[in-house]
């Protein structure tokens, strides 16, 4: 099942071993960041049925963007299916593996869209028993339209200063561990492209 | 007179008006002009501290004392019922990127806010607008106004949070004063 979805360079033993030791040592906190993760073919289905998803405005003190309901509750097939093999038993094995985490099947799986002006400001994402956060996404940023994901180094379990970012790039797969120390910001899209990801959690005990 | 009359004359009255909903009230042009004037000089000479702590807030911020504040004390008491000696004020400036959020570990020890909006125009399409939330997800909006006094009884859950400034601010900043007592 995983090499149906996932790019085959990333199910290589000798490559899967050495994104395990990356993980653990990146920093600020542990995180990945895998370009070209999905296969082609798999990846441009997605888009069209996000697209065809509702977004509704999210709106607080602390963000401004537009999210879909969990795609659990989604009527779109592609969608299904893009949960279903998140959920699978192989390829939540497959993030155990790399992360060391011990994680249960439950997902939480969204479409979120920032547009010009929208942000996410630092936080830690702790609720409950999120293990792992992911962001899978489908718009190739540059420095100029913002929409970066920060990571922050802590002190005294408090954000310091950012120390590490990703600029979103299409099929990239990033996802990193969720503790006391992952505070993490969306920096604000400053630009009329639009920053489109799915992003949710994997759960465990 | 610095402060409009009506309000002067009424000031008994305004704390009736507050609401379970929002216990507060929004006075519009609520300064004599040439007064409130006077009072947008001092945001050019005061010095601004930038302040920035991720998980609550970002901005600069200036204490002050005020210009001839009797009258303005006066009504002060006359809302809160409670007596002071002198008016302490802080004006606080957002510009790009600031912001305040709500933040339960703050021991808010004040019982009102009073909030003076200083600029003479502010556009809220670039945020730094001030919100009044209860926690149960119901939010109160106070529009920007130039001149405008807002007055909030803080109760238990009543938080209050001032949205991130985005980039549509360009160079432009917010100011407001808070006199909290």
């Amino acid at each position: 099942m995983l090499r149906a979805w996932i790019n085959p360079h990333y199910v290589q033993e000798n490559i899967v071993q050495d994104l395990r030791r990356k993980f653990r040592k990146n920093r600020p906190f542990s995180h990945l960041e895998l370009p070209g993760f999905f296969k082609e073919e798999k990846i441009r289905t997605l888009l069209p049925a996000l697209h065809r998803e509702k977004f509704y405005l999210k709106n607080s003190d602390l963000f401004t963007f537009l999210q879909t309901n969990d795609f659990k509750g989604t009527k779109n097939r592609t969608l299904q299916q893009f949960r279903l093999f998140l959920s699978s038993p192989e390829f939540v094995h497959y993030i155990s593996f790399l992360s060391g985490k011990k994680l249960h099947h439950t997902i939480d799986m969204f479409g979120t869209v920032y547009k010009n002006t929208h942000y996410l400001l630092p936080h830690d994402d702790q609720v409950e028993d999120r293990k792992i956060a992911y962001f899978l996404y489908f718009s190739t940023l540059t420095k100029k339209d913002g929409g970066k994901l920060l990571l922050y180094a802590s002190k005294n379990k408090k954000p310091s200063a950012v120390a590490h970012h990703i600029l979103p790039a299409f099929n990239t797969f990033a996802f990193f561990k969720v503790s006391t120390k992952s505070f993490h910001e969306v920096e604000e899209v400053i630009s009329a492209t639009q920053r489109v990801t799915i992003t949710g959690w994997f759960h465990g005990n | 007179m610095a402060i409009n009359q009506l309000y002067l004359n009424n000031s008994r009255q305004i704390t009736t008006s507050f609401s379970e909903d929002f216990p507060g009230a929004i006075l519009f042009d609520f300064f004599d002009e040439s007064y409130f004037r006077r009072w947008q000089r001092t945001l050019h000479s005061v010095n601004y501290t930038k302040e920035k702590k991720h998980l609550t807030h970002s901005y600069a911020k200036a204490v002050t004392t005020l210009p001839d504040t009797l009258e303005l004390r006066k009504f002060i008491v006359a809302i809160t019922r409670k007596k002071m000696k002198r008016l302490s004020a802080e004006i606080i400036q957002f510009g790009w990127k600031d912001y305040t959020i709500l933040n339960d570990t703050v021991n808010e020890k004040h019982h009102y806010d009073f909030i003076i909006d200083l600029d003479d125009f502010w556009d809220e399409r670039s945020g730094g607008t001030i919100f009044y939330s209860d926690g149960t997800g119901n939010y109160v909006h106070i529009p920007a106004r130039r001149n405008t006094i807002t007055i909030v009884k803080r109760t238990k859950n009543l938080r209050q949070f001032v949205k991130y400034v985005n980039h549509r601010a360009g160079r432009k900043k917010r100011h407001l004063l808070f006199i909290r007592i």
